[in-house]
């Protein structure tokens, strides 16, 4: 049992990585909290769910169109609910409610469309088990835990190893010494959003076929928040250790504690590593910008 | 040349500069002196597309200035800002090579990287460093050679050698005079008034957003006025 | 100036409004002089559970309209909308109570919504008919009783003895693993007679796992619960809870039955795990395979092209114990008295109601509990991904 645990624990942990990644790819960049994050791995579900019902693409073509999609609509919500707020230098207060109210609106929009109800992606990944014996892995996870793997190198390579990546890390650092270089601030916030909202799409679809498809999904991203905190918020590294971290933990609660109690140490523990180290595990400590 | 001719920044209703004319020419050091709150850094950030202005012509070499920033740099004027402002957690190198990010030419770039290197050996031994973890005086140098990547056709320099030691003071200026020496012409921002006006071949005085004066640098440094309110020199 | 006269003219008109409304009618006197009883509904018409308050609704409707071609003093019919929210619930039934004066208010199924406006009833003192599955809306407290509030459908502890006395009895499985929202009293409150009734008649709980509401992943609880080797995993939750729950279990490699209530019968849980489910049992109020409800399932397809979904069942049973009170106290006396008057001789009625022939059960009211205590339930089981009755099963 120990060893399944262990894997139930890095499979819930990989999607909580992949969440808070994108999550906090924004906050480091931007210094704000993004609360649209969550439906746009909802819509990132929902877009996998149209394409895969009309055109019946197999699994990796429809990652490809939910990243795509999703990346797109994460950068129309930039451009239309935050760059106003960011232009005109006001407090990111107004851009935490402008997610906020992009996050409800978004929620809507799709339950307009599509209705309330759950709805359930075709089957894309077979149901025979990878292994069985000794422990048994779903072929989906072990699919899961491939892709939340490449997203992340992928991640990493942009970031640390491509002008652009740089420029997005010079632009978290110091925006306005980056413009001063020639970078297009605009331009660079606009790749980062594509960049969160492909991940927040590839999360969608596996949170979709996990879990089915419905308008609340975006909840989720609470375990990715937390994740994140967990991690070192602003931390793209500290968000993939927070996300497994707290999936083997939560996992280890349960099963070798009590599952009442599980959600209640589970924060408790949060509060525990913020009193103690208030970066969380891997973060930097943010400046204030002169 | 870059010609700036009744040039208006505002805050609100804080007025910055007022209608200010200014040329700085192709070669050699300009340097604009004044007291905190003259308007030296508002001038710098007008001309580098930071803050918005009004103005009837800014212009260099002839053509209008961009307004926004990163279109200032493509137009070659490249402003190294007051307080270093590198980007701490990236290493040197990367720092340098965020310098360079609007060239498109990739050897030029490796050129020029050597080149920043051999003026500033420190930063060649600290290459693979962290910037944050450079002196106040090495991230200087890095703030420089980062505006040197970019190829600079006029540096705006703001305060090169705010907060740094006396040697450094002195190294500061000698690189910066090595700098116009190689052709890039300077314009210097400084409160270290004696030394500046000691290596420019023009200056401005600046004082409540106004230019009170101008000529060369020498001749200024003989002046009573600049020599009792700058320089702490009773006549 | 032209201002200050629309805010005059829009004064008086509300002013005038209240005074007509004030003046009004009697409680037993409707339009056109015709002795009438006023009854309210609370349904969710446009909610997420609008598929249920409108066949509660249209079942209502057909019932009412039968009544009224057979009898003297008609029913005047009022429905107000909750769309299944808390506020919605309690903001609709003061409407119901203070604005459309109604003598009793039917409704909901909807447990969370009738805690809320539980204690409005009894301040009011508005009898309550509902369907809610919550004990706690008729007994609050262990001790405490609202004297307003009453079910007529069978309450979770019926379902939880019913669904422990099956398994044991005649699915013959005596080890059960249990996996709850423990933040939901759907689930707590089935659990726990569930629990009582299958261990103290020789079943064992092997173990007894929660997730909150929001949780979807329950991997970790599961593969502690299969490795105590259950013979079946009750599951007695919302439908999506149901199905992720299966889902999973069937991918840790689960081979046994699942167990639940009343959180079950959905349609959306077949599409969702289907085969995943295949072999589960569960009770319900009733079905409609039964022969039982086959007038009722006529009428209302007859009358609304559909088919009707079981609450259109309970509602009938709500009905049935209304109209044998209104009976016993006499339609015409009953139209006859002030509102309060009204209120009062249902609610005493309701007390007493003994032996009453509903739709789908013989309805006995306890006093001390104002629920059934005891009721015939439908066991389903799921076949080729389509629910299907086995036989209706009743507690000894």
């Amino acid at each position: 049992m120990f060893w399944q645990q262990v894997f139930n624990g890095l499979s819930a942990g990989g999607i909580y990585a992949l969440i808070a990644v994108g999550f906090s790819l924004i906050y480091s960049i931007m210094r704000y909290i993004n609360l649209a994050h969550g439906s746009l791995i909802m819509i990132g579900a929902y877009i996998g769910y149209a394409v895969v019902t009309a055109t019946n693409f197999p699994l990796i073509p429809a990652l490809l169109a939910a990243a795509a999609g999703t990346a797109i609509v994460s950068v129309i919500v930039e451009r239309l609910a935050f760059r106003p707020i960011r232009v005109r230098g006001v407090s990111t207060l107004y851009i935490l409610v402008s997610s906020m109210v992009v996050s409800i609106l978004l929620q809507n929009l799709v339950m307009v469309i599509f209705g309330p109800s759950f709805r359930t992606l075709p089957q894309l990944v077979s149901d025979v088990p990878v292994v069985t014996h000794p422990i048994n892995i779903a072929r989906l996870d072990f699919y899961m835990m491939i892709v939340v793997v490449l997203s992340l190198v992928s991640l990493n390579f942009v970031l640390y190893r491509t002008k652009a990546g740089r420029a997005m890390r010079a632009v978290s650092f110091n925006p306005k010494a980056a413009a001063l270089m020639g970078v297009n601030t605009d331009r660079v916030v606009s790749l980062a959003f594509a960049l969160a909202g492909a991940l927040a799409g590839i999360a969608g679809i596996f949170l979709g076929i996990k879990y089915s498809v419905y308008p609340q999904l975006g909840e989720l991203i609470l375990k990715g928040f937390v994740a994140s905190v967990f991690g070192g918020l602003g931390s793209v590294a500290g968000a993939v250790v927070g996300g497994l971290a707290l999936g083997v933990i939560e996992v280890f609660l349960i099963a070798y504690g009590s599952s009442s109690f599980s959600p209640v140490m589970i924060y408790a523990l949060l509060v525990l590593i913020l009193l103690l180290r208030p970066r969380g595990i891997l973060g930097r400590i943010v400046e204030d910008k002169v | 040349m870059l010609k700036l001719r009744n040039l208006t920044v505002a805050y609100g209703a804080i007025v910055a500069l007022h209608g200010l004319d200014l040329e700085v020419p192709m070669a050699g050091i300009t340097c604009i002196i004044g007291a905190n709150g003259a308007g030296k850094t508002s001038l710098l950030a007008a001309v580098s597309g930071l803050v918005r202005y009004s103005c009837d012509e800014m212009s260099f070499g002839g053509k209008p200035v961009p307004k926004v920033a990163y279109r200032v740099v493509d137009s070659g004027i490249i402003h190294v800002p007051e307080g270093r402002q590198v980007f701490v957690n990236m290493s040197v190198e990367e720092n340098l090579l965020m310098g360079a990010y609007h060239r498109r030419d990739v050897s030029g770039i490796k050129q020029e990287i050597e080149d920043v290197y051999e003026t500033f050996p420190r930063l060649h031994e600290r290459r693979k460093q962290m910037a944050g973890t450079l002196s106040g005086g090495e991230q200087q140098m890095l703030a420089l050679g980062r505006g040197l990547m970019a190829a600079p056709k006029l540096l705006l320099l703001d305060e090169p050698s705010l907060g740094l030691a006396p040697n450094m003071v002195d190294l500061v200026f000698e690189v910066v005079q090595k700098i116009a020496r190689r052709g890039v012409p300077v314009l210097l921002v400084e409160q270290n008034a004696a030394q500046a006006l000691e290596v420019s071949d023009k200056a401005y005085v600046l004082e409540t957003g106004r230019v009170v004066l101008s000529g060369a640098g020498r001749d200024l440094l003989e002046n009573p006025r600049v020599r009792q309110a700058y320089l702490g020199i009773a006549e | 100036m032209k201002r200050k006269r629309l805010i005059f003219v829009t004064l008086m008109l509300l002013v005038s409004m209240l005074f007509l409304t004030a003046c009004g009618q009697t409680a037993g006197q409707g339009q056109g002089g015709a002795k009438s009883i006023t009854i309210g509904e609370l349904a969710d018409l446009t909610g997420p559970t609008a598929v249920w308050g409108q066949a509660q609704d249209n079942e209502l409707k057909i019932l009412v309209d039968k009544w009224n071609a057979e009898n003297q003093v008609k029913l005047n019919h009022k429905v107000y909308d909750y769309k299944a929210n808390t506020q919605e619930a309690v903001s609709s039934f003061n409407k119901l109570a203070d604005q459309e004066k109604v003598a009793v208010v039917f409704g909901t199924n909807n447990s969370n919504a009738n805690l809320a406006f539980g204690p409005l009833a009894e301040a009011k003192k508005v009898p309550v008919l509902s369907h809610a599955i919550d004990p706690h809306s008729t007994t609050p407290a262990a001790d405490k009783l609202n004297q307003y509030s009453f079910l007529t459908v069978a309450s979770n502890i019926i379902q939880g003895k019913t669904m422990a006395a099956y398994t044991l009895d005649k699915l013959n499985l005596k080890k059960v693993g249990v996996l709850y929202d423990q933040g939901n009293s759907f689930a707590t409150t089935m659990e726990q007679p569930f629990e009582e009734y299958f261990t103290g008649h020789g079943g064992t709980i092997t173990a007894k796992e929660v997730f909150t509401s929001n949780d979807v992943d329950y991997s970790s609880q599961l593969t502690k619960i299969i490795s105590t080797n259950p013979d079946a995993i009750l599951l007695p939750n919302y439908y999506k809870q149901i199905a992720l729950a299966a889902q999973q279990a069937r991918k840790l490699g689960f081979k046994g039955v699942f167990l639940g209530h009343t959180g079950w019968p959905s349609q959306a849980l077949l599409e969702m795990a289907g085969k995943d489910v295949e072999g589960s049992y569960f009770v319900n109020y009733g079905s409609f395979e039964d022969p039982q409800l086959q007038n009722l399932q006529k009428e209302y397809t007859d009358k609304y092209k559909k088919a009707p979904e079981i609450n259109a069942a309970m509602i009938g049973e709500s009905f049935a114990v209304f109209t044998d009170a209104v009976k016993k106290i006499g339609a015409d006396k009953l139209a006859a008295m002030s509102l309060e008057q009204q209120r009062q001789a249902l609610r005493d009625a309701f007390e007493k109601t003994r032996n009453v022939q509903g739709v789908m059960n013989n309805i006995t009211i306890d006093p001390k509990t104002h629920r059934p205590e005891t009721a015939k339930m439908a066991i389903i089981t799921i076949k080729d991904a389509k629910f299907k009755f086995v036989e209706t099963y009743q507690v000894k």
